[in-house]
């Protein structure tokens, strides 16, 4: 009879080969080995549930933490990614999801469900949320060069000047395809994290975009936006940004078009939390370079 | 109750009532996964005034844990 436990930090290389299972060729071994990696100290050798039947890892779904401080409120978040179980013990995949929405202290969220997953956990009481992407064009016009705001993209420049939570997002995400940028402004700062990630275009054609995945202050970063970019273009070598709808505020810039791909949805269960105050920091997005 | 519970169960999976017993259970039948779990669940919970927590929900074998669950909490 199969058993559930905790996944542990040396499950990985018993983990890994069901992880081959989503078939995703762009994830590398060293990619997926960062779930097994304790990125924010929260983790507690803690790194999801196995479904284990004698010596056998038959199942598996991952379980990154993190902790926020959110209007004012400190907020322990889950994010539930990589949910796999072998066909034939499909039976105990539900109790798999079980454990990591026992504890209801903490806000679990699930950015990337398939259609499947996300009707389930719907009827589990998740709420759905809109993840819609956009993409946003580097192009320079004359505000490129009157826009007084400076924006740093050095990292020690950036953890210098960082305090905080801030400070500390900059620490727990050291990955080489996560980077860090600040915008200092007269109305105040905003902190960006974002990974330099290929994206398909067309066909086998891929191409590097920053993929957003926190804005400290959307009502800077949208003030600044057309420097912006064109800066992260240059210094991180992408042709667009691209950042979820949902963090821009209602705000369309002129300079950006919906992201191709259909819809695209994600679930979050919380006491506490809206959709607006969900984001990619300390989720399998930044860790597995999506 | 045992009659009324196969033939919610039938209905929420949309299979013939004939294909089931009270020990069929999620191995026995493809169109039984885990959202399916969940469909069969609201079903129940609806038709019986019950509420099953995902936790026993996920012990569910066959249909007969069903009725274990109602003896259990009634």
């Amino acid at each position: 009879m199969p058993i559930i436990r905790e996944a542990r930090g040396d499950d990985f290389e018993r983990v890994y080969p069901l992880l081959l299972g989503f078939k995703n060729p762009h994830l590398t071994e060293e990619h997926w080995r960062q779930l097994f990696v304790d990125h924010s100290g929260l983790q507690n050798d803690h790194f999801g549930w196995v479904l284990v039947d004698g010596d056998d890892v038959v199942g598996f779904v991952s379980t990154i933490f993190g902790e926020r401080t959110i209007r004012g409120e400190t907020v322990r978040l889950c994010n539930l990614s990589n949910w796999i179980v072998k066909h034939e013990y499909r039976t105990h995949s539900l109790a798999l999801h079980a454990k990591v929405i026992a504890d209801n202290s903490v806000s679990v969220t699930n950015l990337s469900p398939t259609p499947q997953v996300l009707k389930l956990i719907e009827k589990l009481g998740f709420t759905v949320m809109d993840k819609s992407e956009r993409i946003i064009l580097p192009v320079i016009t004359p505000r490129s060069f009157t826009d007084r705001c400076e924006i740093l993209t050095e990292p020690g420049a950036v953890e210098g000047a960082l305090k905080g939570e801030r400070l500390q997002f900059f620490r727990d995400h050291q990955l080489p395809f996560n980077h860090h940028i600040l915008l200092r402004s007269h109305a105040g700062d905003c902190y960006l994290m974002m990974n330099r990630s290929y994206k398909s275009i067309r066909g086998s054609l891929r191409l590097p975009f920053a993929r957003v995945h926190h804005i400290g202050a959307p009502d800077i970063f949208l003030r600044h936006l057309e420097k912006l970019v064109v800066r992260v273009a240059t210094s991180l070598k992408v042709v667009a940004m691209i950042v979820d709808d949902r963090m821009l505020q209602g705000t369309v810039p002129w300079h950006s078009f919906k992201r191709p791909g259909g819809e695209r949805k994600a679930a979050f269960r919380s006491k506490r939390l809206a959709a607006e105050d969900i984001d990619g920091l300390y989720t399998e997005a930044v860790l597995l370079n999506y | 109750m045992e009659e009324k519970l196969i033939s919610i169960v039938a209905a929420a999976l949309r299979v013939p009532r004939s294909k089931l017993t009270l020990e069929t259970g999620p191995g026995d039948l493809e169109a039984w996964d885990s959202l399916a779990q969940i469909n069969v669940a609201s079903e129940i919970e609806a038709e019986f005034g019950v509420s099953i927590p995902i936790e026993q929900l996920a012990e569910i074998r066959h249909i007969r844990d069903f009725l274990r669950y109602f003896e259990k909490t009634s």
